[in-house]
């Protein structure tokens, strides 16, 4: 009679090691495909709409012009005036849950906030193509890369055009690039019946989001207003009201 | 021993695979990384125009951003215009089917006929629709192949609207018509440049077109049904092939001893005037029927050369036939300074042709098409049927209201 060979644990394991090997790969196999399919459909989402930004608080009324009389003798002193205040009168709006302040003048421009997750500054002059387009993106500034950063400001500008130039035809002037800003001003060629265009874009990181500012001004059109309220448009500080 | 090793070898070949689609999405993301986030851009489209002009009518645009666009600035093929591919076997065949274009002919039977050359064959019509294609995407410069870009541009084109494709396909067929490259594809994929049906073609010679039960078929006595049928292709730019004309002469009863009687087509005419009418405005009047004694060559020589009449005649034994026989008078030109008509013969064998002093060999490559002398032709005549009406003539007008996106998700 033939002695059987005791069965032990690690002989067992010796002896069906093709098929445990087997076994694995297939778990693997199937995990690498659930894994995949799960990053080819992120990719693939469009980006969640940003979350409504026309929560505009009251607007307050123009800062008064003219300033107090100084008595002579006063030993008072006058409160000096903010560093960031714009330099022309106008309305004050805050955009973006608050988070960011505007300051337009009411005479030269109006505000639209029609479309949801759009702020918008146009000119009151109606057949005018300047404007300023405030809105959230659904990303933020530390996982994009200074190259990603600037296809965003063109593709920013090239989002106005129902026929755009290329990319390589719109030049870019970096105006700063810090953890929480890219500002740059842009240039895009006539093209399609569209004039030349100078364009700014700022991205500004606040809150974890990363928030496009962009203003076109179309060559030929009177943009002062417009670039002034641009200017203006910064992050609010818990001081002001 | 061996099963051991093979074990071992199909677990090695297993988990490399298991490893292959971890790297796939590294890669995806890289290339795309920012295209949602541009995607996702509110700002409303105010610079430029959703508009272009063709021809002086104004259409409206496809619009693909921008960055769409760069995705396949560089491709791994480009297939040309003259060239044989498996991928242009592929194009045609979605471009012709039912399924996908139930209204809308972008490629012709005979541009696609199974187990042709033609199949596989990037023919100039082909190529003509891609290049309208292109200018409504607002791609004017580019030239017609098949790359990536040519390929996703075609895959999103089902999602379009049925007026945006009746657009694509009305600049397409005009552009044929203006060049004078409509027509027919022939096998080898060179243009016909006009609209020909042999009744002795393979695809349906064998079928019965028989009178009193003789048994005849539509190549023993087709010559009405594919003269017919070229001429309502020409003047209704689709191919309506000399089968579909069988259907509606045995319908109506009216095959003869000898074919179908000139009444035919007047009938056929008449009751087909609106047939394309809602896909291209275009209409077909019913044609005068002219006795021999009636018809003055010069004249028709002037009605089929210059002002792009078409004329069936109506022809006994003689230089062309033993019987009766139709073709179609589909053009005049001048050789060597003399005058001649060039013949559309349905009936493709120029050994049966008597009378070679009156006749001239074409250098199409079609061995249906003969330049005859109207000398020869009016001796030969009993009769002409004649559609009076410009062949070239093409309505070009545009039905969309407004430009569209140019999107993979089908509307």
């Amino acid at each position: 009679m033939e002695r059987r060979r005791k069965q032990t644990p690690g002989r067992f394991l010796r002896r069906n090691k093709p098929y445990f090997l087997l076994a694995l790969t297939l778990v693997l196999l199937t995990a690498a495909v659930i894994f995949g399919v799960r990053i080819v459909r992120e990719l693939h989402t469009p980006a969640q709409p940003s979350v409504p930004a026309s929560a505009q608080e009251p607007v307050t009324p123009a800062q008064p012009e003219t300033e107090p009389e100084q008595s002579p003798d006063s030993s008072e002193q006058q409160p000096e005036p903010e560093p960031d205040e714009p330099a022309f009168p106008g309305t004050t709006v805050y955009l973006a849950d608050g988070r960011l302040r505007a300051v337009y003048n009411p005479d030269a421009l109006r505000m639209d906030s029609s479309t949801e997750g759009l702020d918008s500054f146009l000119p009151v002059t109606d057949g005018q193509l300047a404007r300023i387009d405030v809105q959230k993106l659904n990303t933020s500034r530390e996982l994009l890369k200074s190259a990603e950063l600037e296809r965003i400001c063109i593709g920013a500008v090239q989002a106005y055009y129902y026929a755009a130039p290329a990319t390589e035809d719109v030049t870019v002037t970096v105006l700063e690039n810090s953890d929480d800003i890219y500002d740059a001003q842009l240039l895009a060629p006539a093209y399609n019946g569209a004039p030349e265009v100078t364009a700014r874009v700022r991205l500004l990181q606040l809150n974890g989001a990363l928030w496009c500012l962009s203003a076109i001004y179309p060559d030929g059109e009177d943009c002062a207003a417009l670039q002034q309220t641009f200017d203006s448009i910064s992050v609010r500080t818990e001081e002001t009201p | 021993m061996k099963h051991a090793v093979f074990r071992r070898m199909l677990a090695l070949v297993l988990a490399l695979c298991a490893l292959a689609p971890l790297c796939a999405p590294v890669f995806a993301a890289q290339e795309a990384f920012t295209d949602p986030i541009l995607a996702a851009m509110k700002q409303p489209m105010v610079l430029g125009s959703s508009t272009f002009e063709y021809e002086g009518v104004t259409f409206n645009r496809i619009l693909i951003p921008r960055y769409v666009l760069e995705r396949y600035e560089t491709s791994e093929y480009e297939i040309l215009p003259g060239q044989s591919d498996e991928r242009v076997k592929t194009v045609k065949k979605a471009l012709y089917s039912n399924d996908n274009y139930p209204d809308n002919e972008f490629v012709a039977y005979t541009q696609m006929r199974a187990g042709e050359p033609v199949e596989t064959y990037f023919d100039d019509h082909l190529a003509a629709l891609l290049e309208t294609i292109y200018r409504f995407c607002g791609l004017p410069e580019k030239t017609a192949c098949l790359d990536e870009l040519t390929m996703y541009l075609l895959s999103c084109l089902p999602a379009l609207s049925g007026d945006m494709r009746h657009d694509i396909e009305a600049m397409y067929k005009y552009d044929l018509t203006k060049s004078g490259t409509y027509g027919t594809v022939a096998r080898s994929g060179k243009t016909d440049d006009l609209y020909y049906f042999a009744q002795t073609d393979p695809g349906w010679a064998g079928e019965i077109f028989e009178f009193e039960g003789n048994g005849a078929t539509l190549k023993d006595r087709g010559c009405g049904c594919a003269c017919a049928a070229m001429v309502f292709s020409t003047y209704h730019k689709v191919e309506i092939t000399p089968r579909w004309m069988r259907t509606y002469a045995l319908q109506d009863n009216y095959p003869v001893s000898y074919g179908l009687p000139n009444e035919y087509f007047e009938g056929i005419a008449r009751y087909y005037k609106y047939l394309e009418y809602e896909r291209y405005g275009t209409t077909l009047e019913a044609p005068n029927i002219y006795k021999k004694d009636e018809v003055d060559m010069s004249l028709l020589a002037d009605q089929v050369g210059n002002k792009g009449y078409l004329a069936i005649i109506h022809v006994l034994k003689g230089a062309f036939t033993s019987h009766e026989h139709y073709m179609v008078l589909c053009g005049y030109t001048s050789i060597d300074g003399k005058g001649y008509f060039l013949v559309a013969d349905p009936y493709v064998l120029q050994s049966r042709y008597r009378d070679w002093d009156q006749l001239r060999t074409t250098d199409t490559g079609n061995d249906g098409l003969i330049y005859a002398t109207p000398e020869v032709l009016y001796r030969d005549m009993k009769s002409i049927i004649l559609f009076e009406q410009d062949r070239n003539a093409f309505p070009l007008f545009c039905r969309t209201k407004t430009w569209e996106p140019l999107t993979s998700d089908r509307s």
